[in-house]
């Protein structure tokens, strides 16, 4: 019986694994929608956070929760510095400035050697357990929960709902937008790392604009009026195709279906429940 | 006396036209002071530059001795300015409740750290903000209907929970745009005795209104714009008299006859 549980854990570990980290890729995306923002770059930001990451274990020889955090940094400080000139503006620049993020740095990644360009990067330790994914998820949701539960969370739904009412209310939107983008950089960061350390293996072609919506998607199923949604999203969206193997070949079509049908039939999201902003 | 708000020549212009030009007037601690004026005359522009929503291209906006001219609206709120919106501009899916504490955004200063580890001095402050906004929604009447959906409430209310979480914020001024418009004579009545109350609190409140009587029977003192610029300031009763206001309003033809009749 144990060595059946063993070998169903065995065949799944990487869907297993790969639910977690989509999850937490998920939540990176809420920092931002949950603004009222849109971000196409969270594949990048998880790129930067995955080359990184192996850069630190492969290339440097040092530990694993060095390259987590190093992971989280680096992404943070680009989306400061992507942030700077579009957050003060409102509308689609965000998103406009994530996608060309996402092309500059697929570009920068095929052309440079160091990190096996096109080739990939291969041969990064298998760090990442069940533990350590599913502890840092639980860990993110729980401050997201708690977080959203007060005035914080009050000022991001205003933002979303109404920028110049949140303004006269005394919200500083634009800080808030700018703490809200680089949080959703490095929790992508580190969803990356998470994913290079567990399957060894990284590749340009995984951080294009294909897994941005993807990741989007997530968020956009399980809706953002509470941090389960994207969850939830994360965690149907991964698991599905892989159950359903004959759609494998069109995940992009399945996951593009899925953005049109639930913004037409569910606006708010599959869990359109708000949690309370009363703490 | 003392000047809470005064403007100095203060002017927007949205490409060629000056939709407020050079307008000055000065807002007296604990007064009523309306801005009345024929649509169009740049009353809610005016608003707009007071709360920081627009900046003037031209002229100086001063609060309480302090240059607020390119002030950010969220640091006006700081320093105690606070408005309502002539279209209603409640959080709609929030909750009654939570809109006012979302009001009370200046005051809460909890910091984040203290928020995530729920130590006692952060749920202390959100338990404070709680009651403080249930005693605020007492005031204007809807304190019963705390926990309902911000949408969900009738428009008279939508306006009550406006001011309650303009006034959550503790302004210094209070700046209402149309508070009575759409309201029944009930309501409108409600409204009054509530500005009455807040006015007696020592509240200052800059008022933009179509609804005369309400505007007469409340207002200290009194802006007139038209076009963009001022045309009369004063008490109502001098107001009521001023043949250019008249003439705004009604038309050269109409004052010139109610003159020749003796009306004015």
């Amino acid at each position: 019986m144990l060595a059946t549980i063993n070998d169903l854990f065995w065949s799944y570990k990487d869907l297993f694994y790969g639910l977690g980290v989509n999850a937490i890729l998920a939540l990176s995306m809420y920092a931002v929608v949950a603004l009222g923002q849109l971000s196409l770059g969270q594949a990048a930001f998880m790129g930067v956070g995955a080359y990184v990451g192996a850069i630190v274990t492969v290339k440097l020889g040092l530990p694993f929760g060095i390259a987590l955090l190093a992971s989280m940094i680096a992404p943070a400080i680009v989306a400061a510095i992507v942030g700077i000139p579009t957050l003060r503006l409102s509308g689609v620049y965000l998103a406009i400035a994530t996608i060309g993020l996402g092309e500059v740095l697929r570009v920068i990644y095929l052309n440079t050697d160091y990190v096996g360009g096109a080739l990939g990067f291969s041969g990064i330790p298998q760090k990442a357990d069940g533990w350590t994914i599913y502890g840092l998820l639980i860990l993110i949701l729980v401050a997201f929960l708690i977080i959203m539960r007060s005035r914080i969370g009050r000022a991001c739904e205003a933002i979303r709902e109404d920028e110049d009412a949140a303004r006269v209310m005394g919200v500083n939107v634009t800080a808030y937008k700018m703490v809200g983008l680089i949080l959703s950089a490095a929790l992508a960061g580190l969803g990356g790392a998470l994913n290079a350390h567990f399957s060894s293996f990284i590749s340009p072609a995984e951080f294009g604009f294909e897994n941005a919506v993807a990741i989007l998607s997530y968020a956009v199923l399980g809706g953002v009026t509470t941090p389960f949604g994207p969850v939830v999203g994360a965690f149907l969206l991964t698991a599905l195709p892989e159950l359903l193997r004959e759609l494998h070949g069109l995940r992009g079509v399945f996951n593009g279906l899925i953005i049109v049908l639930v913004m037409i039939f569910l606006p708010k999201g599959l869990l359109g429940f708000r949690t309370k902003r009363v703490g | 006396m003392t000047i809470l708000l005064q403007a100095e020549g203060i002017g927007k212009k949205f490409g060629a036209l000056a939709a407020v030009d050079g307008v000055s007037f000065a807002v007296e601690e604990g007064h009523v002071h309306s801005v009345i004026g024929p649509n169009g005359a740049g009353k809610t522009t005016l608003f707009n530059m007071i709360s920081g929503l627009i900046h003037a291209n031209s002229g100086t906006l001063t609060f309480g001795g302090q240059t607020i001219t390119t002030m950010p609206a969220y640091q006006r709120a700081n320093i105690g300015i606070s408005r309502t919106f002539q279209n209603i501009r409640i959080f709609a899916d929030m909750s009654v409740l939570e809109n006012v504490m979302t009001g009370m955004t200046p005051h809460l200063t909890q910091p984040v750290w203290s928020i995530l580890f729920r130590l006692p001095a952060a749920r202390r402050e959100e338990r404070e903000a709680q009651a403080e906004a249930q005693r605020l929604l007492d005031k204007v009447g809807i304190g019963h209907l705390a926990g309902t959906r911000a949408a969900d409430l009738a428009y008279g209310d939508q306006r009550r929970l406006e001011i309650a979480r303009a006034l959550a914020a503790k302004p210094k001024l209070l700046l209402l745009d149309e508070p009575a418009a759409g309201m029944n004579p009930t309501e409108t009545t409600g409204l009054l005795s509530l500005l009455k109350d807040l006015r007696g609190g020592g509240l200052t409140i800059l008022l933009v209104e179509h609804d005369m009587g309400f505007v007469m029977g409340i207002s200290d003192r009194l802006t007139v714009l038209n076009f963009g610029r001022v045309i009369a300031g004063g008490k109502p009763e001098d107001i009521r008299r001023d043949p250019k206001v008249i003439e705004a309003y009604l038309g050269a033809k109409v004052a010139a006859k109610l003159a020749a009749e003796g009306e004015i």
